[in-house]
């Protein structure tokens, strides 16, 4: 019996000794990487940083979210008059380019920008942590990570706030499911002060200049930073601050240009237009122009540019984007181009380009023989060539050109000329708000306009190709009479020359808020709607209209989101006699 | 796997320690043995101890004589001969004479011990039960041409509904115990067979998304091994299965072994099977003419009618393959057969009892080209080392290779164009012999029917094949450390470890024989292969304490029980592309997809049971199991499952004595709570996965959120029975009503608001779920019995009735639909305090007999019957021109459609002259209101009859296979009742007139909402069994013949092929016109010897 009980002791012992196993429990997924077993080397953090990079390039989800450019260009540029119905857009896109913007539409989805904000958000987190782990990772590496990935963040925020006003603001790294992620929405101001002062406070600690030298115009720099800070004291109205980041920018060109210079001598692209370095549209030697759209659009990664998605032939996502709204090409895409953009420019009608102008054969395509769009070719070739256009040519110049095979075009974030022609707008405010009435205007005004003048006149005259012609075409004399001709011809010069890079809309509706009066962008957004143009005048006359609609699914699980007032109406219209 | 050679070692020292203790003594005995006529020879002499072991043995001689060495002076002697009674006799002094006793006739069995159950817990008298349970003997489904035991239990078991998936072969069935508890989880019930939990890898298997082969391989055992099949459905008698048995539990106990002669028994079956009816659908010449109006009727243009295909063309080259009458329906079906043989050893002696079996089945479909082969092998050994040592072992194997079916042939059948041949033929319209498919270069218009490839080419030419192995080794030692007969204390200890390996290969091959969009298709010779493997082993250890008291009037029994989990499973699967027209994955194509996957996964659990009764009247059972699994994380790993249930039985007291009428009275209250665990591991880690390249450089990112606040759902089960006995158990029964009350419902996927930067969490715990109803079960115990005749029934009947109580109103938002304003499609909706599956849609009222309004019909013009808005009081609405008002759908929208005749029309409910997402209305639920079924026996001699139907009322079913055979909106063939459409003004009609691509005809409305109660005759069976005596001569014990007859009749207003559809999502029943259930006729032999 003894020997009985020893035994039951023994089996109630190994039944119940099983339990202080508790590793028993502890299985990890055999094809992921587990949280507490990441984030202990530096290369852990610059993949999840490399993550928010692919992040900006996402493609489109089958019945998901649109592809991450898909969203960028659209929000700046679907809405504005660069852009009309091409071949076959989708049911979305249709609507959109008519003004109807339904809560439902692919386009109000936001959930790619989000998820790159949340990677940004856990670099952010984490990156301290691997500091202590890793001894080779040290406090400046550390901080020039969180500097990219901030400045990520702010460039997704920035166009949430753009595109939508108000959006819920999220700075923690969704990880656990204890934390609460029914946001409600923060305001434009708020969020924008909030991503300056956060740039601000990290903009030194960012890599001013990579080793691999792709790189500088591909991932986040110091000057990207200020690109984007640029930007966002435009849109903050705070110009004075806006004109010093150019300058950075500005400032660093101008020294990457005596670098090229003391290495290349005379031998270089880039020319000296009103002290501004810029790529020649005719390089000497070349009898051909079209060097422009080449080097900026074609190849990519060019001298002007400051920050750029940057698509590789081998990479297993491509800016398909580009490929099939541009179209490929000779083939129109899903968009084309509205045709008092292009029409009667040999005939000197057109009041947005002159014959002289190379960039409307850069950036756009003549009418098929098969349909009468236009199509747009800004980045969807990669080289462009034709005879320089002379003032006096009266028929169009025949523009050859390599269509791009793959989806490979970068997408351009920031560029030089986008920064000259944001410091022009930002000096011609200044002068505006320096007008007194005691004060003669040529002393607060002029000096500001003379300023502006300069920089458009530098971008203008590049692609007006200044060598042919020994005087500027642009003149001063025909827009220093007030503060609004200046402004109209800064807003007109950024028209063309960043004709279809996601600008043009935000530019308007940047307009509209300083004036508080939508009467610009009606006027130039209805030039190109064919019908129902008054039902649309009134869509657009409310300030709320000039952004998008909250994603209906957002709604139905968000229920702090309050949608739009624009879009808040009556959801069932009824009939009416 | 470290933990179980450890208990492996512990245990087996623990039996060797117990040889040792015996000791020698060395003396020599001998003696004879003898009967009435004389010495006996062969006879077996042992010693055995005081367990009953054998510690010494001899065999006695021509004459009779033995003789051995005996071990220890205090054992007996034991002396056996097959035909003459045991006897043992303590050992006294060296020599012995031995008379043996023949057995002439049988010991009459006295039953001492108490009808027992037989499931995995405590062995509880039958009369001492108290939870609600359901037991089944196996031997009434002999002979039955059932290939899986849930077939056979269909309408048997009060509360569990059993839908047939569909008639495939190797499909299975979906069961719901009592509703369903649980929103994403699996609502199948657990099956448990001898003790082990019968389960596929629980982690990779969505059971949401599972096909029906899935749940098949789950319940491959069979029929012929099974004994009792024994079902739990209250929270008391599924407590110790805790979070498994949160479903119900199904325990099937399969035969072992008896002491006594081996038995052999063979058994064959045949049976035949075909298709029902189905739906009659048109003609070549009827399709035609319909399609030339569907073309005409959106534009009224004949240009947009002149199809090539669709004209008779004899100048068209393709003339002679579209002139044709082809019944694409008959020429998919045919008469399967299956063939059925099944072999069984059983046996056993003083050491050891053995079952072995083997089945084979060949199935043939009835629909062409499906073949099955299935082979079936378990073998049970029972080894007896002494009383208190037994050793078990148990394998079982199941091999299934089925030959399926690339897609469903009978729905492309119902779909193709009828016009067109299935050969291919000359000029003059003979057949080349060669399977035809539409050409690249047919008319556009005709897009869909030429990627509906020729379904008879489909099944001789494409293959696909799944093969499955599945392994089921089990060992288990049982020891009894105190006494070893029922009257004296035990305490006994069990313990198991079980084994499951599960293989799987599947291979399918499209030729591009049947591509029709080019060489360079993604489906041009495309091979897809996968493979699956699982391997799960399960450590058990039971200890049972039956303690025996002074006074009888107390009985006790306990046990406590523990077991650890774990499995890995892994899978890869590829898909190649262009390959040369040899079908083999190995060759170079191009790669479609390729993905492999591995998972893991542990559990344990501990499970503490104890039952008391006074008087054998007033029992108390308490269970409780604590449960871990992986898929928690560490803080809500542990779940806590307690179950109380309480039974008195009335008819035992005093004062029941004196009346006769009842023989069993009992109540049976009990309460418990059981738990639900989610689908998937790992949820409780923040995961990271590589990416797309940036720049050329790889990419890591977070892909989930982590789920520490994950939970257990928990059900909490009310249950209170009634047992009953009348007139001796003649009749007898129980009756239970039930409520249980889902708390932190498991939901998957579900939707958070991306700025979060992810678009759904995999699971949450989000609302509250109840049902409640009752169930009766009547059956009876030789209720006719005169003379030669006599004859039994059965009945059962279950109510269920199910609803949300509370959830997240954003949760219920984002499960709810938006109106897409399409033809075809239903809301999907779920409703706080409503029934799942409910189906909404709008009132279809028929068709517009004209399109202009008149107050008075002017024949072939114009009528009152046209679309106008009419008022709440039925008063046409008048424009300020006087007009009538048109009819509109979505009016406003970019969908809106102004009604003319012959369009469909529907209730404008609100009276807004627009129908739209406001006019939708509740149309029914699917869930039924009422189940079960019942049955009857008759026996006369040795034939017997036995008849077993099945029935559900009440519920819903959308009939989408009916809607795409009368939608006449795309190309497909369309059934005959589509011959009675609007055709012209004034066309008094119920089907709307023929529009493609055009118009609002057929959005989801109650035309195709049908009431899909049903009664079915699930077998009819006749059976004979030839009398021992004629048999004897020729060496056989038993042989008797059986016809059935399976799925021949059944009553129902349904319109489609089978009334019985299984649930979709949110519980709605969508009949997509899958193969149903076949018919068939079986024959089957049974001979033993």
């Amino acid at each position: 019996m003894k020997h009985v009980f020893k035994y039951i002791v023994l089996t109630i012992g190994i039944v119940f000794g099983l339990s202080s196993c508790n590793d028993f429990f502890n299985i990890l997924p055999l094809n992921e990487i587990v949280l507490e077993s990441y984030y202990t080397e530096e290369n852990d953090i610059t993949s999840v940083v490399n993550s928010c990079y692919a992040g900006l390039e996402a493609p489109a989800i089958t019945n998901g979210p649109a592809g991450m450019i898909n969203l960028l260009a659209a929000w700046g540029e679907m809405r504005s008059d660069n852009i009309t119905v091409g071949s076959s857009p989708s049911t979305d896109e249709s609507q959109i380019l008519k003004e109807n913007i339904m809560p439902t539409t692919i386009y109000s989805n936001w959930a790619p920008l989000y998820t790159v904000i949340n990677r940004c958000n856990t670099v952010i987190h984490y990156a301290p942590l691997v500091n202590q782990k890793d001894p080779n990772y040290t406090i400046s590496e550390m901080k020039a990570n969180i500097a990219e990935v901030k400045a990520i963040r702010a460039l997704c925020y920035f166009y949430l706030i753009r595109t939508f006003r108000d959006v819920p603001f999220v700075t923690e790294p969704s990880i656990d499911d204890t934390q609460n992620y029914k946001v409600p929405a923060t305001s434009f101001d708020d969020i924008l002060t909030y991503l300056i002062n956060d740039l601000e406070s990290i903009k030194e600690d960012a890599v001013r200049r990579y080793a691999d030298p792709t790189n500088n115009t591909s991932r986040i720099t110091r000057y990207s930073i200020y690109a984007l800070l640029a930007d966002m004291e435009l849109w903050k109205q705070d110009y004075p601050k806006c004109v010093e980041y150019c300058d950075k920018v500005i400032d660093f060109k101008k020294e990457l240009y005596l670098e090229e210079v003391a290495l290349k001598g005379n031998n270089t692209d880039l020319e000296l237009f009103k002290e501004m370095p810029l790529i020649s549209e005719h390089p000497s030697g070349s009898t051909r122009s079209g060097n422009t759209a080449t080097k900026i659009f074609g190849v990519g990664n060019s001298f002007e540019s400051i920050f750029e998605l940057n698509y590789e032939e081998n990479q297993s996502v491509g800016n398909a984007f580009v490929q099939s709204y541009y179209g490929s090409g000779s083939t129109i895409g899903r968009f084309s181009v509205p045709p008092f953009l292009i029409e009667n420019i040999v005939t000197g009608a057109n009041k947005i380009f002159k014959n002289t102008d190379c960039r409307y054969l850069e950036f756009m395509g003549p009418a098929s023989a098969a349909s009468t769009q236009y199509s747009i070719i800004k980045y969807t070739r990669t080289s462009v060539s034709f005879d320089t256009p002379l003032a006096s040519s009266t028929t169009a110049y025949a523009v050859s050109g390599t269509s791009r095979s793959g989806a490979f075009a970068n997408w351009i974030i920031y560029r030089l000329t986008d920064i000259m022609l944001m410091k022009a707008e930002a000096e011609v405010e200044i002068g505006k708000s320096n007008l007194n009435d005691s004060v003669a205007s040529a002393v607060t005004l002029k000096p500001y306009l003379q300023k502006a003048f300069t920089l458009v006149s530098a971008v203008y005259n590049r692609a007006n190709n200044k060598t042919f012609l020994s005087t500027d075409t642009l003149k001063y004399n025909e827009y220093n009479g007030s503060a609004s001709m200046m402004q109209d011809l800064v807003q007109l010069e950024r028209q063309r020359e960043l004709l279809f890079e996601g600008k043009r809309w935000f530019d308007l509706v940047r307009r509209a808020r300083r004036e508080g009066r939508n009467d610009n962008l009606i006027t130039n957004v209805i030039k190109k709607q064919t019908s129902n143009s008054g039902a649309i005048q009134i869509k657009l006359a409310s300030i709320d209209g000039l952004y998008f609609p909250y994603s209906e699914s957002e709604l139905k699980i968000n229920p702090f989101l309050k949608q739009n007032p624009a879009y808040d109406t009556e959801k069932n219209s009824t009939q009416s006699e | 796997m470290r933990n179980s050679i450890k208990i492996a070692l512990l245990t087996s020292m623990l039996f060797l320690s117990g040889i040792m203790r015996a000791q020698t003594a060395g003396s020599m005995i001998s003696g004879t043995v003898f009967d009435d006529q004389g010495p006996l020879a062969l006879v077996n002499v042992t010693e055995i101890d005081a367990a009953n072991r054998i510690v010494a043995h001899a065999v006695a001689n021509v004459n009779g004589e033995f003789s051995f060495k005996i071990q220890n002076p205090i054992d007996k002697i034991k002396v056996t001969y097959v035909g003459y009674q045991t006897q043992i006799i303590p050992i006294k002094g060296t020599t012995y004479k031995i008379r043996m006793k023949e057995l002439t006739t049988l010991r009459d069995v006295v039953v001492v011990a108490k009808a027992k159950s037989e499931g995995s817990g405590l062995a509880i008298p039958q009369r001492e039960i108290s939870g609600a349970t359901q037991k089944i003997d196996a031997s009434e489904f002999e002979g039955l041409g059932i290939t899986t035991i849930d077939e056979a239990l269909q309408g048997r078991i009060a509360g569990l509904d059993i839908v047939m998936n569909s008639g495939n072969l190797g499909s299975g069935t979906s069961m719901r115990m009592r509703g369903a508890a649980s929103i994403n989880s699996s609502s199948e019930p657990l099956i448990v067979v001898d003790g082990n939990v019968l389960q596929a890898n629980t982690s990779g298997f969505d059971f949401t998304t599972a096909n029906d082969e899935k749940f098949a391989q789950l319940l491959n055992i069979n029929p012929d091994d099974i004994q009792t099949i024994t079902v739990l459905k209250d929270a008391a008698s599924t407590a110790i299965w805790g979070s498994q048995g949160a479903n119900g539990v199904i325990e099937i106990k399969t035969k072992r072994g008896a002491r006594g002669k081996t038995r052999v028994t063979y058994s064959y079956r045949l049976q035949g099977n075909y298709q029902p009816t189905g739906m009659k659908m048109m003609n070549g010449d009827q399709y035609t003419m319909l399609l030339k109006e569907e073309y005409f009727n959106p534009t009224l243009n004949d240009a947009s009618s002149n199809i090539k295909e669709l004209n008779y063309d004899p100048t068209f080259s393709e003339y002679q393959m579209y002139n044709e009458n082809t019944d694409w329906v008959s020429a998919v079906k045919q008469i399967g057969m299956t063939h059925a043989h099944n072999l069984s050893l059983s046996g056993g002696g003083e050491k050891a009892n053995f079952r072995i079996s083997a089945g084979y089945d060949k199935q043939f479909g009835s629909i062409i080209a499906q073949a099955l082969d299935r082979f079936t092998t378990r073998v049970a050994l029972d080894y007896f080392v002494s009383d208190r040592i037994k050793i078990v072992t148990n394998f079982s194997m199941t091999y299934t290779d089925n030959q399926k079916n690339y897609s469903d042939l009978l729905s492309l059948a119902y779909k193709k164009m009828p016009n067109m041949s299935i050969y291919e033929q000359d000029l003059n319209g003979n057949s080349t012999g060669e399977y035809y498919q539409m050409l690249t270069s047919s008319s556009s218009q005709l897009q869909d029917q030429r990627d509906l490839v020729n379904p008879i080419a489909l099944a001789y030419q494409a293959k696909s094949e799944s093969s499955s192995i599945n392994m089921q080794p089990e060992f288990q030692l049982k020891y009894n450390f105190l006494g070893m007969s029922n009257e004296e204390t035990q305490l006994i200890y069990e313990g198991r470890i079980a084994f499951n390996v599960f293989n799987e290969y599947n291979y399918s091959f499209y030729p591009s024989s049947l591509v029709t969009s080019g060489w360079n298709s993604g489906n041009t010779n495309l091979v897809n292969s996968s493979a699956n493997k699982s391997q799960s082993s399960t450590t058990t250890h039971t200890l049972t304490f039956v303690p025996q008291f002074e006074n009888k009037d107390h009985a006790f029994m306990m046990l406590v029980r523990g077991q650890i989990t774990s499995g890995t499973s892994n899978g890869q699967s590829n898909a190649v592309y262009g390959l040369p027209n040899i079908p083999s994955s190995n060759l170079l194509g191009t790669i479609g997809g390729f993905s492999t996957s591995v998972s893991q996964w542990r559990s344990m659990y501990y499970t503490s049971s104890a039952h008391y009764a006074y008087k054998g009247k007033y029992i108390l059972d308490f269970t409780s199991r604590l449960d871990a699994t992986t898929k928690f994380g560490p803080n809500r790993r542990w779940g806590f499952f307690p179950a109380l249930s309480l039974r008195w039985n009335i008819s035992d007291e005093e004062f029941m004595k004196k009346q006769s009428l009842f023989s069993m009275l009992s109540i049976r209250p009990s309460w418990g709570l059981v738990g639900n665990q989610p689908g998937s591991e790992y949820l409780f880690f923040s995961r990271y996965n590589s990416g797309a390249s940036y720049n050329g450089e790889g990419s890591i990112s977070p892909s989930n959120i982590r789920l520490s606040n994950l939970k257990w759902e928990q059900v909490e089960k009310w249950n209170i029975g009634f047992d009953y006995g009348l007139f001796e158990d003649r009749i007898s029964g129980d009756v239970n009503f039930y409520t249980s009350n889902t708390t932190d419902l498991l939901m998957n996927n579900r939707s958070l608001p991306t700025s979060s930067g992810y678009t759904s969490l995999s699971v949450q715990n989000t609302g509250s779920m109840n049902n409640t109803g009752w169930e009766l079960n009547i059956q009876t115990n030789k209720l006719i019995h005169t003379g030669k005749l006599s004859g039994d029934i059965n009945v059962t009947f279950a109510n269920n009735r199910n609803q949300i109580t509370s959830m997240d109103k954003t949760i219920l938002n984002s499960m709810n639909g938006e109106f897409n304003r399409r033809n075809g499609s239903y809301l999907s909706r779920v409703q706080l305090f409503n029934a799942l599956g409910s189906i909404y849609g709008f009132k279809y009222d028929g068709v517009y007999q004209y399109s202009k309004y008149s107050v008075d019909e002017v024949p072939g013009v114009s009528g009152p019957d046209a679309p106008v808005v009419k008022s709440e009081t039925g008063k046409v609405i008048l424009l300020k021109n006087g007009e009538p008002k048109p009819m509109y759908f979505s009016y406003g929208t970019t969908s809106a459609y102004e009604f003319v005749g012959g369009d469909a029309k529907y209730e404008d409910v609100n009276h807004d002259g627009n129908i739209n997402e406001l006019d939708i209305v509740y149309l029914g639920s699917s869930l039924p209101k009422i189940t079960g079924g019942f049955g009857f026996r008759l026996n006369y001699g040795r034939w017997s009859m036995n008849n077993q139907f099945n029935f559900r009322a009440g519920n819903k079913v959308v009939n989408m296979g009916r809607m795409n055979a009368e939608n006449m909106y795309s190309n497909n063939n369309q059934c005959m009742s589509v011959a009675w459409r609007w055709r012209v003004e004034g066309d008094k009609t119920s089907i709307p007139r023929a529009l493609r691509n055009y118009g609002y005809n057929y959005l989801g409305s109650d035309r195709f909402v049908e009431d899909a109660s049903f009664v079915r005759l699930n077998y009819t069976q006749f059976s004979y069994s030839i009398d021992p005596k004629l048999l004897k001569p020729v060496g056989l014990s038993q042989l008797s013949l059986s016809v059935s007859m399976n799925n021949i009749f059944i009553l129902t207003n349904y319109t489609g092929n089978d009334p019985e559809v299984g649930y979709g999502s949110y519980g709605v029943s969508t009949d997509s016109n899958q193969t149903p259930r076949s018919k068939s006729f079986t024959a089957s032999l049974t001979a033993s010897f």
